[in-house]
């Protein structure tokens, strides 16, 4: 049965967002502009994975892709990075993490090209589904069933990390899961210096297959090659229900825009799919 | 000869509406030209311009929730009850992110519109400046000229010796100091007007011509329409919601007699609901007397309907609008039965397009609804391009639910007040369906 068969594309009835808002907490966003900013070409917002934050952006492709002339911005979601809520981290859901990404957006000059990079792509996914963006780039998301793929995948590899995320123990950044197995393991290691626990909750919603309704704007989905979360076959069945077809990373692992020696392929295939479908856009 | 259909769409007015009009019609393809005759955007809200009515203390009445579009919050550090200024900063914002100025023509205003033969619309536009016009054909039209601009003033027999003037014209309290005031109306404006009245002037003298509600702006420490949402949103009969309405009221502020204010004639949400402490406040340590309908003005006194009578220097009509689409047959907007000859306040019988967007009166925060509805009508439009057998079953559609209002079960009061009266959530709910009907691809 297709996930996608309520084919609803604008969400009129919102009550829980209407009588229970998410709260108002500090947000960090970060920006790079670029020296000379190519002309009519949309900002780009990034948004990090499940433990990350906005400085995942920073280290490499936001100076690149402002380089190439992109205006740049990257928020870090609540509990996340140096924004705020990271008290109260356990409790936070996607709805939370769209409020964050739409007050984002409100503060942004014009609509921008929506990035998300793993938990971040099912972020961007609910906010394009109530938001207009030229486009959105889902990199490696868990959309879909791909869920409980990743979940298997957990019990594969390291069974009590399964077994952990089940009684809300936060799923740790192991060097497996965010990059490929020829990566320094120095990355990791600088990694984890920043990264934060998962939010207990917004885990289990990471588990359950979603019922995400259709996009308002085209996708982008991104896979990699060596993807131990999110393997590639999964992504692209869920692709295709999603009315597209896969971009295929060769070489790196989970986290790409991190990988010391592929960051930059990574990002060349990804912003020449976004220039390629900025150019169909009527 | 180029066809109608491939002229831009003319929106009237860019206030709240238009822009969110502008907004869903860019996105679903239309080009589009919107006309103010004001020379910045804001409508209602730019305090200040000639047809502005806010006032210096108008916050919203609806939290943020309902007031912001859908698609682009307020920010958080609004508070729940933005301040006009806020929200004119937060229009602009709006039309900066999606980039609408560009369409809008300012100081311009459209005095007449025909339907042409062959489709689409003659609109006769008044360049202000050059003071010229010229007559030009589009695509369809959307009516977002507002209906809170064009006083109602009642007509009462007699003459005052003292200043009689309408709530349009009210921009701040000091006309108030020395002098002994009287607020006529209990809407959203005239509760504002007599808690300014109660701080500011001699003595306040409130007539209404019934007893109200009054809703707090919190209620357990939440804003109120949250927690009103809650109960629609839980789809109980509407006799319970206004049980527990009432029983909050009484159970927060407090009945309005115990604060010596007239007994209540209906239930609540049976007139449009009015929402202020404040009023109970200063009506419960007297500053505020209580007054029945006016009967009629003689020299220096107010003579009310049960013989009593008062001093009075200023009187403040806080009496509503009238609602002016002057430019355009009234056929098209007619108020039979108290309420409009249209599907859902928004599409009109008589023409495949032509559009109204914001002509409700909710119970809730307006924005949100325009946003709906200008998608609705964007979609309509659309389909009539695109999906012509849909679009053909969505005019029998129109022409079937004329005139059938989306009350959620309330019989309003009989009043000129609540011609465009909706139950929001009722409302979105028929929104909804308008909008997943009208699937254009």
């Amino acid at each position: 049965m297709p996930l996608f068969s309520d084919d609803r594309d604008e969400a009129v009835m919102r009550p829980l967002d209407w009588i229970f808002p998410s709260e108002a907490v500090d947000r960090e966003v970060l920006h790079v502009a670029p020296e000379e900013p190519a002309a009519d070409r949309p900002p780009l917002l990034f948004v990090h994975g499940a433990s990350m934050g906005a400085w995942c952006w920073k280290t490499h492709w936001m100076p690149a892709a402002a380089d190439l002339g992109w205006n740049c911005y990257a928020l870090s979601l609540r509990g996340h990075g140096n924004s705020g809520g990271q008290k109260r981290r356990h409790r936070w859901l996607f709805r939370d993490y769209v409020h964050d990404v739409l007050q984002t957006i409100a503060e942004l000059p014009s609509p921008p090209i929506l990035v998300g990079h793993s938990m971040g792509a099912a972020v961007v996914e609910r906010v394009v589904e109530r938001y207009h963006a030229p486009c959105a780039v889902l990199m490696a998301p868990p959309g879909d069933r791909i869920g409980l793929v990743t979940a298997g995948q957990l019990l594969r590899h390291h069974p009590t990390d399964f077994f952990g995320g089940l009684i809300g123990r936060s799923v740790p950044p192991r060097h497996k899961y965010l990059f490929a197995p020829h990566v320094d393991r120095r990355a990791t290691r600088s990694a984890r210096t920043r990264t934060r626990p998962l939010s207990a909750l917004n885990q289990y919603e990471l588990l359950l297959p979603d019922r995400t309704r259709n996009a308002l704007c085209p996708l982008i989905v991104v896979g990699m090659e060596h993807d131990t979360l999110i393997p590639f076959s999964a992504l692209d069945r869920y692709a295709r229900r999603r009315g597209t077809r896969p971009i295929f990373i060769p070489r790196a692992g989970h986290t790409p825009h991190l990988e010391p020696d592929h960051w930059k392929d990574a990002l060349q295939i990804t912003l020449s799919a976004v220039e390629a479908t900025l150019q169909k856009l009527p | 000869m180029t066809s109608h259909l491939t002229r831009p769409v003319a929106i009237i007015g860019a206030g709240s509406s238009g822009l969110a009009a502008a907004r869903a019609f860019l996105r679903y393809g239309f080009s589009l030209r919107v006309f103010e005759r004001e020379d910045d955007i804001g409508g209602n809200w730019n305090f200040g311009k000639p047809h502005a009515r806010v006032y210096d203390t108008t916050h919203t009445i609806s939290s943020k929730p309902f007031t912001q579009y859908p698609d682009f919050p307020m920010p958080d550090d609004f508070p729940p009850y933005p301040h006009h200024t806020q929200i004119l900063a937060y229009l602009r914002r709006y039309c900066e992110h999606f980039g609408l100025s560009e369409y809008i023509r300012f100081r311009t205003e459209v005095v007449a519109c025909e339907p042409a033969d062959g489709g689409g619309w003659h609109l006769t536009i008044r360049d202000r400046d050059e003071d010229t016009t010229r007559t030009e054909l589009f695509r369809a039209v959307i009516v977002a000229n507002g209906h809170n601009w064009s006083p109602k003033i009642p007509d009462v027999p007699g003459s005052l010796d003292g200043e009689v003037i309408h709530s349009a014209d009210y921009r701040d309290a000091s006309i108030f100091e020395g002098k002994r005031v009287l607020i006529v109306g209990a809407g959203n404006t005239g509760c504002d007007l007599v808690v300014e009245a109660a701080r500011h002037a001699d003595a306040a003298f409130h007539s209404t011509r019934r007893g109200y509600w009054y809703a707090p702006k919190f209620v357990l420490g939440k804003p109120g329409d949250q927690i009103y949402d809650l109960l629609l949103s839980l789809r109980l009969p509407a006799p319970i919601v206004q049980t527990c309405l009432e029983t909050a009221v009484r159970l927060t502020v407090g009945h309005p007699t115990k604060a010596g204010l007239p007994e209540p004639d209906h239930r609540f949400l049976e007139t449009h609901p009015v929402t202020n402490d404040l009023l109970i406040y200063y009506a419960s340590h007297g500053r505020i007397q209580p007054c029945c309908n006016i009967a009629r003005f003689d020299g220096d006194r107010v003579v009310f309907d049960d013989g009593s009578s008062q001093e009075v220097d200023l009187v403040v009509f806080c009496t509503g609008y009238l609602i002016d689409i002057p430019f355009l047959d009234e056929r098209y907007f007619r108020i039979r039965q108290a309420r409009p000859e249209t599907y859902l306040n928004v599409f009109s019988p008589h023409s495949d397009d032509l559009f109204f967007i914001g002509f409700i009166q909710p119970d809730s925060g307006q924005f949100k609804l325009v946003h709906w509805q200008s998608v609705a009508a964007a979609r309509y439009l659309r389909a009539q391009l695109t999906a012509p057998a849909r679009a053909d079953t969505f005019r029998r559609r129109i022409q079937d639910e004329v005139g059938r209002r989306a009350d959620g079960g309330i019989e309003y009061a009989r009043s000129s007040r609540h011609f465009l009266e909706v139950q929001h959530m009722d409302y979105l709910r028929k929104l909804d369906e308008a909008i997943a009907d009208l699937k254009v691809y």
